[in-house]
């Protein structure tokens, strides 16, 4: 399979043989993917396929048992969650979390203060926000949020939320972002309007991962996808031939004998 | 200025330290914390003992206040791992401990704690001045906490710490911040207080005086500096112009926090917040 691959540069994310166990469950087994900058990837799989399994051991909610992760080269597999995210992994929470009581607005600036908050002392000794709330202001326009940037994030409807959560995301000066079934929980409308801005980000060169139950919107705008099936990575390649392959189909979309067992 | 109001003013300061600084760890930075008397003990007996061995005022405040902000990075390492109410728990755990180690330690001066602490060398009037300033400049500071980037950070933790994370904050080192500095007013006041009454006992330390901290802090309004002052302030004066209330102190400050969970959960900060019509108190 072959995709676009920019020369002597380190692939934006490489998860390498990552393998994590719960009980007796095997969540990720061997789970090895790698994307290259400025891609746009979808990731599907069906429900329990270890979707968010994959995104904690990425985030660096979950330690693996066993792989190596790394962030442009560098292994980051010992780090903390806040530690990737300062090495430039973003991501969205499928279940939105806003900072409530907290306006639109400061929800953003706080991320983009991310270059003070990493260290407590040097966060102490500085207070000026205006180029925060340059940036913050930027990315609330370029997300259609600018209207409700004063607004309690709390009292915002689902799709504007999901919207707080990539600006949020993206305030931190990514350079991959993992979005988190961005699209769940939006009518078709909300749904195609956020995945043409993922679009347009990815074009503006952000690389994006993009995790999704919604196959049509993955089919539509992922330039490659991985198919993620107990635990590990069963399909990956140009989306419309990565649905059409027999391993997919049987394990994703269901067997036909057992379709017709169900019927 | 006659004694009885220079004392008053002095346990005034004492308390208004006492809770500025759990609203740093409990208020800005969400982390709750039910033995804030522990750290208070901790300084005081710090001081105590350091002073009993000859160690100048000034050298033994600042001993003191370093060491209990060293302790409470200690006991802040518990919040890096269990949460909530368990936080809660944990540090009211802390607090009996203490307490309960205080009391059995004969170099401690076991239940009659330690007296005869030698004089700080300043007037009564003096060490007043002193503790106000002090209370007053950690107003100051406290104001300005809250206006910086830990600030800001502090209360992205304190509403969703795993949200707090993804945006590079670096949420364990602010939470260890939030307990060394808080339980470091802590100690200063309780070295001050030391001072200030030539004596401590266990039971000043005690899990009831943590509450009464607490409750300073909700009736204010969690993380609100200037509403948890004066709390501070008139929770401190209200049983002293009020006898029936020095009587019934806990029933009354219990009293007291029913009826803001009840009406204001935002403390006197929410109901100022309420009145003047949206404008938040710092």
């Amino acid at each position: 399979m072959t995709h676009l691959v920019i020369a002597s540069t380190e692939p934006a994310l490489v998860a390498d043989n990552l393998s994590v166990q719960f009980g007796g469950v095997r969540a990720a087994d061997k789970l090895s993917f790698s994307i290259e900058a400025g891609e746009l990837v979808g990731m599907i799989g069906p429900n329990g396929a270890g979707k968010t399994t994959a995104i904690r051991l990425v985030t660096g909610v979950y330690k693996p048992t066993a792989g190596r992760i790394r962030l442009r080269g560098e292994d980051v597999t010992g780090r903390s969650v806040h530690g990737r995210a300062r090495r430039g992994l973003a991501h969205t929470h499928q279940i939105v979390r806003p900072f409530r009581d907290m306006s639109v607005l400061d929800n953003v600036v706080v991320a983009a203060g991310h270059t003070h908050t990493d260290r407590p002392l040097k966060a102490l000794l500085s207070f000026r926000r205006g180029a925060e709330y340059d940036r913050a202001h930027a990315l609330l326009r370029r997300l259609g949020l600018e209207k409700v940037a004063l607004r309690d994030s709390a009292t915002l409807p689902l799709g504007q939320l999901k919207r707080l959560e990539m600006a949020r995301a993206m305030a931190i000066d990514p350079s991959v972002i993992l979005l988190d079934e961005p699209l769940a929980g939006l009518n078709s409308f909300e749904a195609a309007a956020l995945s043409e801005t993922i679009v347009q980000i990815n074009a503006e060169g952000m690389t994006v991962i993009l995790v999704e139950h919604n196959l049509g919107e993955v089919l539509r705008v992922a330039q490659r996808m991985l198919v993620l099936i107990a635990g590990s990575i069963v399909g990956d390649g140009l989306p419309h031939e990565v649905v059409r392959s027999d391993v997919v189909r049987d394990a994703y979309l269901g067997r036909d004998e057992e379709a017709t067992a169900d019927a | 200025m006659n004694e009885y109001v220079i004392s008053i003013l002095c346990i005034v300061a004492i308390n208004t330290i006492l809770a500025l600084g759990l609203n740093v760890i409990s208020g800005f930075c969400g982390q709750i914390s039910l033995g804030h008397a522990a750290f208070y003990g901790f300084g005081a007996y710090c001081a105590a003992k350091l002073a009993l061995l000859g160690w100048p005022f000034t050298a033994t405040l600042l001993a003191a206040t370093l060491a209990t902000g060293l302790a409470g990075v200690f006991v802040g390492i518990a919040s890096l791992r269990v949460r909530f109410d368990f936080l809660a728990i944990t540090t009211i755990g802390v607090g009996f401990v203490f307490v309960g180690f205080v009391r059995k330690q004969k170099w401690l001066g076991g239940e009659l704690g330690l007296t005869g602490i030698p004089h700080s060398g300043l007037s009564a009037t003096e060490e007043m001045m002193l503790i106000v300033t002090a209370a007053l400049l950690l107003v100051a500071f406290c104001l300005y906490l809250k206006r910086s980037w830990m600030g800001f950070g502090f209360s992205a933790i304190a509403r969703d710490e795993d949200a707090a994370q993804t945006i590079a904050i670096n949420v364990p080192g602010f939470k260890l911040a939030a307990f060394g500095i808080g339980t470091a007013m802590a100690g200063f006041a309780g070295a001050f207080y030391a001072y200030f009454s030539k004596a401590v006992l266990p039971d000043t330390f005690s899990f009831v005086q943590s509450v009464a901290i607490l409750t300073a802090v909700v009736i204010g309004g969690m993380g609100s500096v200037i509403g948890v002052t004066i709390a501070a302030v008139i929770l401190t004066l209200l049983p002293e112009w009020f006898r029936f209330i020095a009587d019934y102190r806990l029933l009354v400050f219990g009293a007291l926090l029913i009826l803001m969970m009840f009406f204001s959960p935002g403390g006197l900060a929410g109901l100022l917040e309420k009145v003047s019509g949206g404008r938040k108190l710092e």
